[in-house]
């Protein structure tokens, strides 16, 4: 008995005093990795960096935010839910609510994405792998993290703060706001150092150093171009001599490049989706897969047209104007229900005249999986890619600079024209263009004003809907002459409603970080 | 009764409390058996035995009756060789005969018979012998046999006879008399100059000697120091329900149970004195015997399988459970054998019928038509039903169509069957039982099963060690297809079938069906949910020393869950992916050990003490799995098969741990019986909590006066029992999801080439500060008897503080993650409980007993992160929003400020600002017409208003128990006051803009130039009002008549009740939705105002019998 007792009380001390409790306590993670001891190999850092191209593929950033945020605030993209004046286009581009949606998803978003770019670059140092391999795989982080940087100060301008190590912890959050000659510092470094360190190929659609060729050439031409202070709001004309720098550039992708135009506008994305990723027009893509993967987009049935059923009312659709429709030359086959669809297929089949044209970007799957996949994964797994740089636009932009640079000619014309003659209109010529009077309702008067303007016609006829617009405009100063022009048939005032060429920076970000003011305007 | 022989081995002193401890053991014993006095003193014998002991005398007793003899061997000596030979005489008159030349006296207290020695008394030469005589009775009068008459300080004395009369010769005038008698209170009386003592005993105030569980333990109700509310098998066998929750609805102060669905299977959520977590689950812990589970795995039990359930409600009473008791316990008790009964069998079964009542009342076709045209019209567009297409027939040829509701419902039928063997030995006990429950449900192709079958067995291996084992496993299956969404999202004009007879599908354009026609996707869906669990334990109990006791347990639960679907080609939905199938399935296991150290000890007369120690250490992993696939061959494969699945989905599966280790504590102190003192304390280490805080210490203290006892109340006659509690405990809700304290990497993807390449994200950032919310409570109750326990009443006040919730706070997102979960917040629940029992009419033929309880509670949120507004989502809809704000309470719905419809252009052009600006210049006639609440001129977000509070201001019920002769009638009433609802399905209902739902009829009381003072805005207003409802009323919720068969049956049924019941028989409220006890979103403080979709809480009625063999 006692001697039972005895066992019995050892047994509890025992356990109650066993030295292993915290072990035991200890919280064993089985189907996430901690962050904690994961980076020790080369196939850790580059699983790292698939969540850096994730980031980019999210719903909220290039997954439409981009685009919407781009493209709402022109004259070719609308959505219709009950009337033309659609509530996106007024709440995403000029509306008070500076939490609004797309807006301040983005935000999170690029700093999530940053984040991400940051960790792969910070952990690399001390993983044990071979150095060419690491290299590589942190340039593509500092290609990426350059485009989110890019992409933050074109949006939300330059009274930023410029973040380059990973957040591990809680405190020490509020961190100091950066400036304009940093930031693009830094971006161009990062760029640099991709162009430099990355391959000129990649079989599997990841970042290369043509990519960061063509993002550098962006770069210097919106230096050149105006940005706004964001605590003023007043737009500054960036240094001339960066056209000059984006000239290098361009030219070095024109003439040693592997790219050149597709035969018709179409073939960009394909008749299927996986004709999209490889083909010679694309510099730089988000890659998207239908199938169920989690990796689709959804896109696709926004801008399908009106359709039938539960997917269409959710998402009703974006279409863009007739104005904008009937502003296309005759037989330019970016129209012509070609690009801008003005019918749509029912549930039946059959082909019926839509309310208004939308844009056929996008929409290659459409046709065969539109009714296959709505039900299994809620409307949005489609897979054509969302392309960020292709050479029509370099063609273009190489105008644009060419044109900034020594004015009209025939070296100006050169970019525009083979977008125009692959598009099936004819060329300009320098009598031609020296001969307009009113391009875009507008009268410019050198003809270098006239050539820029037929630029900016030719970027969003040939650009529309991939997320150039408000880039354009603002690198231009014309965003609030162009958003005049195209809201003043809806009941919206534009100038009454005048706001700046930045968008808000995110609420709860100021209200939680003293360092950081909100853009002028807002 | 075989020699003890562990008495030998202690020391006289001890002997007279371990005396003491048996008396009061075997009252107790007998207490809970709840034997009726009539029970046993009709019981007459029979015996002939010829020149035997008469230790083979009393085992032929008790084999013959329910007696049991209790004696102390080395002071009685049986061996005596005795001859019986009686007929038909009274235990008395056979024990008086046994025992009439022997030094052997007996007391009999119930069915136990205490055998004591006599002694040679010393002559007291100061004092005078006489013999005292009287006749005790009841309250009522009625002559009460067998109650024991002890002299004070000796063990002699005497018991009642048949006539309640008594005489006990050779007593000293000094003497004090003692009278004890089951379910009354004892009594003391000085015998001084009487000679005639008649004693009027009165029944005990109600439950003040019955055990409750407490954490850890059990405890006399009286010496109870906390609020424990208790609720025995009788009551919550009263309501045949298939959940305890519901069982227990009403049943207890201070506890609202709301339905979460009314659906078979379906589920309630419980929130016990307010929900304390904005962020965490307010579900209490649920505790069955002694197993700590969350509510879902303890809702399988059946109530019949259940002895008494406590529910703790105060700190002190929850701290003992530490870093899970802040939400208060639900401790469940389950039925076990007795040592030394005889077998009883009992079945006990019952069906029930089921009706939908308070439906919605939705627009015909042709009325349904004549809206939507209007809307069509108002909004510039075409007319649908025109009678171009034979599909849209003009308004007028639709007539009544297809009511929805009618195709999708039925009666509902519900029958469960219970076999229990209960019974033991002189060392064991055992009971084994099997339920079986089925239920088919008012909608269509709905319905559960579930049986269950439980073993608990306990036996006393040694006179010190006690062992036992208990063991249930459960199946249920549920068959679910039908959404009562699917009621209101088709247009009454289309018709079920076709003109070929088959299912029409939805082709209202822009509906939210997708298309399908409910009948259609109802029956010929797939969707079956099977739930397995096994629940063991095992213990083994010594006790080295009187009073000192250690228990170890050791158990296990293993929960399987496995979900079936599969979409046929049938289904227009189905046909598109070519059919498509889902497997998941997932599994918990839980393993728990706890090591318990009681000891008991008193003092002197005065101090009494009971120490309490334990270790415990838990774990619980989870894991699940899923496969997917699309495109089938056939139809006929369903789920079976997925790998015939042309298209395979992506498999998943996940597995999370969490461990919990605790030390805990408790003293109880209890000076003169007068004052109780009690103290916990609790450490918790969990895995949950951040690294830094891995460890939680949480104490309570007590404090109980029992003013009664004081002599200064003792002579207040009314007062009986009197009772003064105060408390303060401190408790935890570690209800975190794991690993939030974890920097996390989760699982992404991203196309290189065409295939998916598999990566990682941080998801999280780690915060190793992360830890419990903490509740501190404080209440101050009383429990008072009146007029001989006619009258019980107890109550309470509460102030529950809760601070360090646990919120999913905004951070800079400059770091990469945009929010984080944080302690910050805090907030606080007020309240007041007051319940009572009134045995009104207490006669041996009628009796009539009332419980009723009234409770309220003040909930404020004290504190948010950095003060500002959160605003979530009302669950139904986004235009009605959930806000929680500092200095308000949780739950409060808000939404646009609505001053009413605009009559008439007039109205709108001379709604202006101060300014003489319109305020809606765009809207027309018809539209609604919003305030400017905070008068700045212009309509924003900024004028929204509440427009509901979902928190009651007070909940109450009343029960009725009446008995006449063999017949009783239970009514239970329940209500809730002064609490909101958020309707979606009318929400819905009332849209007049893009009307994909079918509508109520209150909607033809729309705005028409015809109809300018329509309470409803004109069809095609984008605008609508909200349908946020009074909550409030009183309902008629279950009714039972019982009788029960006098006598036994064929001699072999010992005992047969038959009943018929009602439930859900009325409610008054002025609630639209089908039922107003509604939370549809279960276990969260935030949005329990929403019925989104609720079930049609049908009226049943029940028919039922209990058997006992």
């Amino acid at each position: 008995m006692k001697n039972l007792f005895n066992i019995i009380l050892l047994i509890i001390i025992a356990l109650a005093g066993s030295s292993c409790q915290d072990g035991y306590l200890e919280e064993k993670v089985y189907s996430d990795l901690n962050t904690d001891g994961f980076f020790t190999s080369e196939s850790d850092l580059s699983s790292a960096l698939v969540g850096c191209y994730d980031a980019l593929q999210a719903d909220s950033y290039y997954g439409h935010s981009v685009l919407f945020l781009n493209d709402f605030p022109t004259e070719y993209m609308r959505g219709y839910w009950s009337n033309p004046m659609d509530v996106y286009t007024v709440t995403s581009a000029l509306s008070d609510d500076v939490n609004q949606r797309d807006v301040s998803s983005l935000w999170q978003h690029t700093w999530t994405a940053n984040n991400c770019c940051n960790m792969v670059i910070n952990r690399a140092t001390d993983i044990d792998m071979d150095e060419d391999v690491k290299t590589e795989i942190v340039a593509e982080a500092r290609f990426l993290r350059a485009l989110n940087r890019f992409n933050q100060v074109r949006f939300y301008g330059t009274n930023i703060p410029l973040i380059d190590s990973e957040t591990t912890s809680l405190d020490d959050l509020d961190v100091e706001v950066s400036n304009s000659e940093a930031l693009y510092a830094s971006i161009i470094a990062d760029f640099e150092f991709a162009e430099e360190n990355l391959p000129s190929t990649s079989s599997n659609g990841t970042a290369t150093s043509w990519a960061a060729t063509a993002y550098l050439a962006k770069v210097y031409l919106k230096l050149a171009g105006y940005s706004e202070d964001p605590s003023t709001g007043e737009m500054v004309k960036g240094d001339n001599s960066n056209y000059a720098k984006a000239k290098i550039y361009l030219d070095k992708i024109i003439d040693q490049g592997p790219f050149g135009l597709m035969d018709k506008p179409i073939d960009v994305w394909g008749g299927q989706h996986n004709e999209t990723e490889d083909n010679k027009e694309v510099i730089f893509a988000i890659k998207y897969e239908t199938g169920g993967l989690d990796e689709g987009h959804a896109m696709t049935p926004r801008f399908a047209g009106k359709g039938n059923g539960w997917l269409a009312y959710t998402y009703k659709t974006l279409s863009t104007t007739w104005e904008f429709y009937n502003s296309f030359e005759d037989g330019d086959l970016r129209a012509t229900n070609d690009m801008l669809k003005i019918t749509y297929q029912d549930k039946n089949q059959n082909w019926k005249n839509d309310d208004y044209p939308h844009c056929w970007k996008y929409v290659s799957d459409y046709d065969s999986t539109f009714t296959n996949n709505w039900s299994a994964t809620s409307g949005g797994d489609y897979g054509d890619d969302i392309v960020l740089v292709r050479y029509a636009d370099i063609l273009l932009m190489d105008s644009e600079v060419e044109n900034q640079i020594s004015g009209l000619s025939e070296n100006s014309l050169s970019g525009i024209n083979q977008v125009r003659l692959r598009a099936g209109v004819p060329a300009y010529t320098v009598g031609d263009v020296s001969a307009m009077t009113e391009i875009n309702q507008e009268t410019p008067g050198s003809d270098k004003e006239k050539l820029q303007e037929l630029i900016i016609v030719e970027r969003k006829k040939e650009l529309m809907c991939e997320g150039h617009g408000w880039f354009d405009y603002v690198r231009n100063n014309i965003l609030m002459r162009e958003m005049s022009k195209y809201y003043e048939y809806g009941d919206f005032n534009v100038a009454e409603n005048k706001k700046s060429n930045l968008y808000p920076i995110y609420i709860v970000d100021i209200g939680l970080n003293e360092n950081l003011t909100q853009n002028w305007g807002w | 009764m075989k020699k003890n022989e562990l008495w030998r081995r202690f020391s006289p002193s001890l002997k007279k409390i371990l005396l003491m401890s048996k008396i009061i053991f075997g009252l107790l014993l007998v207490g809970l058996m709840q034997v009726s006095a009539a029970g046993f003193s009709q019981n007459t014998l029979d015996l002939r035995l010829h020149n035997v002991t008469i230790t083979e005398v009393l085992s032929q007793i008790e084999n013959e009756s329910e007696y049991r003899f209790f004696y102390d061997n080395e002071q009685i000596d049986l061996s005596n060789k005795v001859s019986v030979d009686v007929s038909d005489k009274s235990i008395n008159e056979v024990l008086d005969q046994l025992f009439k030349d022997s030094r052997i006296s007996y007391e009999i207290t119930g069915r136990r018979i205490l055998l004591i020695a006599k002694r040679v008394k010393m002559l007291d030469n100061q004092s005078e012998k006489i013999k005292i005589t009287g006749k005790v009775t009841d309250s009522s009068g009625e002559s009460l046999p067998g109650v024991t008459i002890i002299i004070k300080g000796t063990t002699n004395g005497t018991v009642t006879d048949m006539d309640g009369n008594y005489s006990i010769p050779n007593i000293t005038r000094n003497s004090i008399l003692q009278f004890s008698f089951i379910g009354m209170t004892s009594q003391e009386i000085i015998v001084g100059n009487k000679s005639l003592i008649n004693v009027k005993m009165v029944e005990d105030a109600i439950g003040l000697e019955e055990v409750v569980a407490v954490g850890y333990g059990t405890m006399k109700k009286s010496d109870l120091t906390g609020s424990v509310a208790s609720v025995k098998s009788d009551e919550l066998e009263q309501k045949s329900t298939v959940s305890i929750e519901s069982a227990l609805q009403g049943r207890v102060a201070g506890v609202q149970i709301k339905t979460t669905s009314a659906s078979p299977g379906g589920s309630s959520s419980i929130v016990i004195r307010g929900g304390n977590s904005i962020n965490s689950s307010i579900e209490p812990l649920y505790v069955v015997d002694g197993f700590p589970m969350d509510a879902d795995e303890a809702s399988l039990i059946s109530p019949l399988d259940i002895k008494s359930i406590e529910i703790l409600k105060d700190g002190a009473s929850t701290s003992i459970y530490g870093s899970r008791g802040a939400n208060g316990v639900v401790l469940i008790t389950t039925k076990k054998g007795k040592i030394g009964q005889d077998p009883k069998i009992t079945y006990a079964a019952y069906a029930r019928f089921e009706k939908p009542y308070n439906t919605y009342d939705f627009v015909n076709a042709e009325e349904y038509a004549t809206l939507i045209d209007e809307a069509q019209v108002n909004k510039g567009s075409e007319p649908y039903f025109t009678g171009t297409d034979p599909r849209y027939p003009i308004p007028s040829e639709l007539g009544e169509g297809t009511d929805w509701f009618d195709e999708l419902t039925r009666d509902g039928f519900a029958h469960n069957h219970q076999l229990s063997v209960t019974g033991g030995s002189e060392k064991s006990k055992y009971r084994f039982s099997g339920n079986y429950y089925s239920h088919d449900g008012v909608m269509i192709d709905d319905d559960f099963t579930r049986g269950s079958l439980s073993a608990a067995i306990d036996s006393k291996i040694k006179s010190w060690l006690t062992t036992g084992i208990n063991l249930t496993g459960y199946k249920s299956e549920r068959n679910i297809q039908s959404n009562v969404s699917y009621i209101y999202n088709m247009a009454p004009f289309i018709p079920v079938y076709d003109e070929d007879g088959n299912y029409n599908y939805n082709y209202f354009p822009d509906n939210v069906m997708g298309d399908e026609s409910p009948l259609n996707y109802v029956n010929d869906r797939t969707n079956l949910s099977v739930s397995e669990k096994v629940n063991g334990s095992f213990y083994m109990e010594i006790e080295p020393v009187k009073g000192l006791k250690f228990k170890s347990t050791w158990g296990g639960y293993i929960n399987n869950y496995e979900n079936d679907q599969y979409l046929p080609t049938t289904t227009v939905t189905g046909a598109k992916t070519g059919g498509s199938a889902e497997i998941s399935n997932a599994s918990t296991n839980t393993f728990l050990n706890e090591n318990i150290l009681t000891y008991g000890k008193k003092l002197g007369d005065d101090h009494k003490f009971n120490l309490m120690a334990a270790y415990s250490r838990q774990y619980s992993t989870y894991q699940n799995t899923s496969l997917s696939g699309t495109g089938f061959t056939s139809d006929k494969y369903t789920y079976n098969n997925i790998d015939a699945a042309q298209v395979p989905g992506i498999p998943a599966s996940n597995k999370t741990k969490w461990q919990l280790v605790s030390y805990l504590g408790r003293l109880n102190y209890n000076f003169k019986e007068k004052y109780l003192f009690s103290f916990t304390g609790r450490a918790d280490g969990s895995s949950k909590f951040g690294s830094d805080n891995r460890w939680a210490f949480f104490p309570s203290g007590a404090f109980a006066w029992r003013a009664s006892e004081e002599d200064f109340l003792k002579n207040i006659d009314a007062l009986s029992s009197l009772k003064v509690r105060l408390s303060f405990g401190e408790t935890g809700n570690s209800n975190i999801g794991l690993y939030q304290s974890q920097g996390i990497l989760g699982s992404v993807g991203y196309i290189y080439g065409n295939s998916r390449q598999v990566g990682v994200s941080a998801t999280r950032v780690a915060n190793p500060d992360l830890k419990w919310e903490t509740t501190k409570q404080y209440d101050a109750g009383f429990d008072l008897g009146l007029f001989d326990g006619k009258v019980y009443i107890t109550s309470d006040v509460y102030l529950k503080k809760t601070t360090d919730l646990l919120l999913d706070v905004n951070i800079n997102a400059t770091s990469g993650y945009s929010s984080a979960l944080k302690n910050v917040g805090a907030l606080q629940n007020l309240g007041a409980e007051f319940s009572a029992d009134v045995r009104i009419i207490d006669n041996k033929n009628f009796k009539w007993n009332a419980t009723g309880n009234i409770s309220f509670n003040r909930n404020k949120i004290t504190k948010l992160d950095e003060g500002g507004d959160i605003v979530l989502s009302g669950g139904g809809d986004k235009d009605v929003e959930i806000i929680l704000r500092e200095g308000e309470p949780i739950g409060q719905f808000r939404g646009a400020a609505i001053a009413g419809i605009f009559n008439d252009e007039a109205e709108i052009k001379s709604y202006v600002n101060k300014d003489g600006e319109m305020y809606q210049p765009s809207a027309k006639p018809g539209d609604i017409k919003f305030k400017d609440t905070d008068n700045d001129g212009t309509l924003t977000g900024d004028d929204w208003e509440i427009l509901g509070d979902s928190n009651p201001d007070f909940i109450y019920s009343l029960n009725s128990s009446m008995t006449y002769k063999n017949f009783s009638l239970d009514l239970f009433f329940n209500g809730v006051y002064g609490n909101d609802i958020f309707n979606v399905v009318k929400y819905h209902s009332i849209e007049t803009d893009n009307p994909r739902y079918t509508m109520s009829k209150e909607v033809l009381d729309r705005w028409t130039p015809e109809n300018i003072d329509g309470s409803y805005p004109r069809m095609g207003s984008s605008d609508r009002l909200y349908a946020v409802e009074d909550g409030s009323y009183i309902k008629l919720s279950n009714v039972k008549l019982n009788y029960k068969i006098p006598g036994r049956l064929f001699n072999l049924l010992e005992n047969v009740n038959i009943y018929l019941s009602a439930q859900n028989v009325f409610t008054i409220t002025d609630y639209s939705g089908f039922d107003p006890d509604i939370n549809t979103v279960g276990d969260s403080s935030v949005n329990f105002g929403t019925d989104s979709n609720g079930y049609p809480n049908p009226r049943t009625y029940t028919v039922g019998f209990n058997i006992t063999f």
